[in-house]
């Protein structure tokens, strides 16, 4: 058998580039279902609309991973409502407080997380102890009763699950973690308080909305991207492969 | 003269039986005293007195009545006869062992004659009690205890003179566990004093035995395991002994164990097998001259060896939600063991430039560790099972495809499972259209890649194949099975394909979609390659089967229940294979048939009539052929004769010789052994503390003492005489002189 050349080797490592901004060419998933978007939750209050800083995150992942989306399709739905279930990966966006679920929407939102659905969800105040942090909390307490929201560790998967990411930021640096409920071995649910949308909304000529560093808004995208990842492979990172591999290559 | 009168001699010591019941005594009396009565009224009429015509009437019907009464004179007495000696010899085939060339039964009629005196009844026994002395040295069992119970009941209430057993002490009926192991054991309710005359001497015996062999029953894949035993040399103390493990017949190992003082070693091997499968495994020892029990000379014992995890390779060609339930799903198996390779970043992915690939958790695609076979230093035979997720070879090996697929496709020839799921990245979208991969898919390919998807949702349909078989199987029910197919939500795009290849089965198919041939567009299906399987589903939307039903409130149990199926089908379970055999016993005795189970499924899984099935039945004494024919339920039944003790291996062939369905072998043992002589040293200690428990008396071997015996056993014979009085001629005389007399003098008053 040949020894791998050079290209064999950067084809094995992933690391084929283009310079050329082009969005990937043919559809690659049967039918649109298949392939990944976004479903904002809606509330009757306390949250928010951000489908353009979603497009952003879909258009991010398609450019830089093999992940197919569908950038254009950002849905909103209400936690009860059945379509839900078509759209794996859910988003909940808010600056306000909310009123508590009813009860039978709480329990679907339940089972879309228990089997297999994921949901972000983004305080995009700022504050740490905002009305909309203290209604998320109340609801996850009253999903999860026996599974507190935790502090997602620095070698967590979501950190390297495309990008190699030191600390999340969005608009705002927040406490620097995330916070995840954990079923099984994976977070279904995961909760920033760093207004990851604001960092990345855009107006329709591709310029951030809102103030922020460069640099920073580079490390949402990245944050936003390795979400998709997290989303779609969940603990892959941590299969034994590969910690052995980045830790050889000084990565970890 | 009286005596004759009386019908014989009459003794004053007894007394008078009548015979006759009550209501007959009163009839007799009625109709004695109506004649009489009669006589009288009649008697008036004649000359003078009748009273001496009565009298002597009377007294002849007196007589009369006397004789229908039957009178019987009973005389009753009783005598005392000796009590009686039983004596009881051990019929078992422990009895047979051989102790200095000579059977150890040799010893009993020594001991018969010192036991037997006075009244002397003699039994045998072994699981059970026999009258008389007729021994076979045969028997299976010992049950001195119940021996012993079954001679209280024959002499119930009988005091004897006393209880001779001859026996070399190796009770397997419970008496010599409960004499031994309990604290204080309770005597045993005798009828007499015991005496034991003890047969079989340790120190004349020799015998190599594997007395012990431990496996666990079971062993895993690619794990050490350890066949374990006993070894037990009666007369070979402080001897080596060398110590065969064999696997199914062909030898493994050897060793050589030193006895201990006690005659006694251990021996173990370790062992790893590459592959699940069944063997017999046995321990031998020499046989050396003079031993006793040739047939303990080995064990045999049999050994499963299992997957301890399904090694599983899953490729994905790009994260998607399909890839994220099929991992949820495989991570979630703790039997499980998965390796998974996500190609995170492609040659169109353009954006990478901005990042360093310090940034970047990407690792190497290890591709050609993974897709090379071990005999070239590669991984893949490693896995039990590989998945093609909507995965291209071509950006990574293209240079190496021949070499790669070709790998894989001999991969699973030899025994591998492969899985592609659909995608844009499969079947002929990923350019497998003449490939070496091709040929072991079930479906063929050769489409124009950009004419080869349909992006259509549709609801697939279960074929009559899909409704047997395991992999389609979500219920047990055939109707709810396919109600469940009904209710699962539908697809949303399929990989087309020219149709099914050789030796496949569709068990979901397209519900108007057709192949060029006219045949419904597969959708799910399966092949038997070589010794490998492999399956093909034609899309990328299975992941709905979870969410949709969890939306419905109904789990994702389907999802699960046809990925279980599916792993346990390409794993080749014993439950998927279409061509099963099995011994419907593991362990057989020396000399029992065997009874075969040949079980023949299509490869839809159902049963298939009439087809036949070859087979050999390899043991220790040769080899021999069988052939049958299925029946209805598609099971053909075959019944050996087995030679020999040993590892018998069937090995089965199903179908015509150019068309055969599948194979399969099992492995069962036959043993020489007698549990009854698993133990033959006598076990002089039990015999001694049962005597001592029952006040009695032992002999050892050799000696040849008078046994207990208690001068008051006996019985009191009761005897009774009777003698009928209604026969004796003392009635009838008088009966004829009383009649007689009357009638004359009835005459001579002139009547009649």
């Amino acid at each position: 058998m040949s020894r791998p050349s050079r290209r064999h080797f950067l084809l094995r490592a992933g690391a084929v580039v283009g310079a050329t901004l082009v969005l990937p060419g043919a559809a690659l998933a049967l039918g649109d279902v298949s392939q990944v978007d976004v479903v904002e939750l809606q509330l009757p209050k306390g949250t928010l609309s951000r489908p353009g800083a979603w497009r952003t995150m879909l258009y991010e992942v398609s450019r830089s991973t093999s992940v197919v989306t569908q950038p254009d399709q950002v849905v909103q739905s209400s936690p009860g409502d059945l379509a839900l279930f078509e759209h794996p990966f859910a988003v909940l966006t808010g600056d306000g407080a909310f009123d508590p679920l009813p009860e039978t929407e709480l329990e679907q939102l339940k089972r879309y997380l228990t089997y297999g659905g994921f949901l972000y969800i983004d305080d995009t105040t700022g504050v740490e102890d905002s009305e909309f942090s203290r209604s998320v909390r109340r609801l996850l307490k009253r999903m999860f009763p026996t599974r507190p929201l935790q502090q997602l560790e620095r070698s967590h998967s979501l950190y390297r699950a495309f990008f190699l990411i030191d600390r999340p930021v969005g608009r705002v640096l927040g406490p620097g973690y995330l916070e995840g409920i954990k079923l099984g071995s994976i977070f279904p649910v995961v909760f920033g308080q760093i207004d990851l949308s604001g960092a990345l909304e855009r107006t329709e000529s591709g310029q951030s909305l809102r103030a922020v560093p460069e640099r920073q808004r580079r490390e949402a995208v990245k944050l936003a991207v390795n979400l998709v990842l997290y989303a779609l492979t969940s603990n892959y990172k941590q299969d034994q492969a590969h910690v052995k591999q980045l830790l050889e290559d000084n990565r970890l | 003269m009286i005596q004759w009168l009386l019908g014989g001699p009459l003794s004053t010591q007894g007394h008078l039986e009548l015979s006759a019941s009550t209501p007959e005594l009163v009839g007799i009396s009625v109709g004695l005293a109506a004649v009489l009565v009669l006589a009288g009224i009649s008697g008036r009429k004649g000359r003078g007195t009748p009273l001496w015509e009565l009298l002597s009437l009377a007294a002849g019907l007196l007589a009369v009545g006397m004789a229908m009464a039957r009178p019987t004179w009973v005389e009753s007495a009783g005598r005392t006869e000796p009590g009686v000696l039983a004596i009881l010899i051990d019929d078992s085939h422990s009895m047979s062992v051989l102790e200095d060339g000579q059977p150890r039964s040799s010893q009993v009629q020594a001991a018969l004659d010192a036991a037997r005196v006075g009244r002397a009844e003699v039994y045998t026994f072994g699981s059970q009690l026999g009258v008389g002395e007729l021994t076979t040295y045969q028997q299976a069992g010992t049950d001195l205890g119940g021996a012993l119970r079954a001679l209280q009941d024959r002499y119930a209430g009988e005091r004897l003179a006393g209880i001779v057993v001859i026996t070399d002490g190796l009770d397997r009926g419970g008496l010599r566990q409960s004499v031994m192991s309990t604290q204080s054991p309770r005597p045993v309710d005798l009828a007499g004093p015991l005496t034991v005359y003890q047969v079989g001497d340790a120190q004349e015996l020799n015998d190599l035995a594997v007395v012990e062999i431990d496996s666990g029953g079971y062993a895993f894949q690619d794990a050490p395991f350890t066949i374990s035993g006993a070894i037990q040399g009666a007369g070979y103390a402080g001897r080596s002994v060398p110590v065969i493990l064999l696997e199914d017949g062909q030898e493994q190992g050897a060793q050589m164990v030193t006895l201990d003082a006690q005659g006694q070693a251990q021996v173990s091997f370790e062992l790893e097998r590459e592959r699940p499968g069944r063997h017999i495994y046995e321990l031998k020892v020499p046989l050396w001259e003079g031993d006793a029990v040739p047939g303990n000379n080995s064990l045999p014992v049999a050994v499963n060896v299992v997957r301890d995890k399904i090694r599983v390779l899953q490729v994905c060609g790009g994260p998607s939600f399909d890839e994220k339930f099929l991992r949820l799903f495989l991570k979630q198996d703790p039997a499980v063991d998965l390796v998974s390779f996500f190609i995170l970043r492609t040659p169109d992915d353009v954006n990478a430039s901005e990042y360093r690939s310090q940034e970047l958790s990407l690792i190497e695609f290890p591709y050609i560790t993974l897709f090379t076979r071990a005999d070239r230093d590669g991984e893949l035979d490693s896995f039990d099972l590989v998945v093609f997720q909507d995965f291209d070879y071509a950006p990574y090996f293209a240079r190496e495809q021949a070499d790669l697929l070709g790998e894989i496709a001999d991969y699973v020839r030899d025994g591998g499972a492969f899985v592609m799921l659909g995608g844009e990245r499969s079947f002929d979208k990923g350019a497998y259209d003449g490939t070496p991969l091709e040929d072991i898919l079930p479906v063929e390919l050769g489409l124009d890649p950009e004419d080869s998807t349909d992006l259509e949702r549709f609801q697939p349909t279960l074929t009559p194949e899909g409704q047997q078989h395991p992999v389609t199987r979500l219920l047990g029910q055939s109707e709810d099975n396919s109600l469940l197919w009904q209710r699962l939500p539908p697809l949303d795009g399929l990989n087309l394909s020219a149709g099914l290849a050789p030796d496949s089965a569709a068990l979901l198919v397209h519900p108007t979609q057709t192949t060029a041939a006219g045949d419904p567009m597969p959708v799910l299906a399966v092949r038997e390659v070589g010794e490998g399987r492999s399956m093909a589903l034609m899309g990328d939307s299975s992941w709905r089967w979870v969410m949709s039903e969890a939306a419905a409130g109904n789990g994702n149990q389907a999802y699960l229940r046809f990925w279980k199926n599916s792993m346990r089908w390409l794993m080749q379970d014993r439950d998927g294979q279409r061509v099963r055999v099995d011994a419907t016993r593991d362990n057989l005795g020396i000399g029992e048939p065997v009874r075969l189970v040949a079980r023949v499924r299509d490869v839809g899984f159902e049963a298939m009539e009439g087809i036949p099935v070859r087979g050999t039945l390899q043991g220790p004494g040769g080899m021999q052929s069988f052939e049958a024919t299925t029946n209805a339920a598609g099971e053909a039944v075959i019944e050996l004769e087995t030679s020999g003790s040993g590892s018998f291996t069937v090995q089965v062939e199903a179908g015509k010789e150019s068309q055969v369905v599948g194979r399969d072998s099992t492995s069962f043992a036959v043993s020489a052994r007698d549990p009854e002589l698993d133990e033959i040293l006598p076990d002089s200690a039990f015999l001694q503390a049962f005597a001592a428990l029952q006040q009695g008396r032992y002999y050892g071997p050799g000696e040849l003492g008078a046994p207990l015996l208690d001068p008051e056993a006996g019985r009191v014979v009761d005897e009774q005489k009777q003698t009928p009085l209604w026969s004796a001629p003392i009635l009838a005389l008088l009966a004829g002189l009383g009649l007689g007399g009357s009638w004359l003098l009835r005459r001579r008053r002139g009547l009649r």
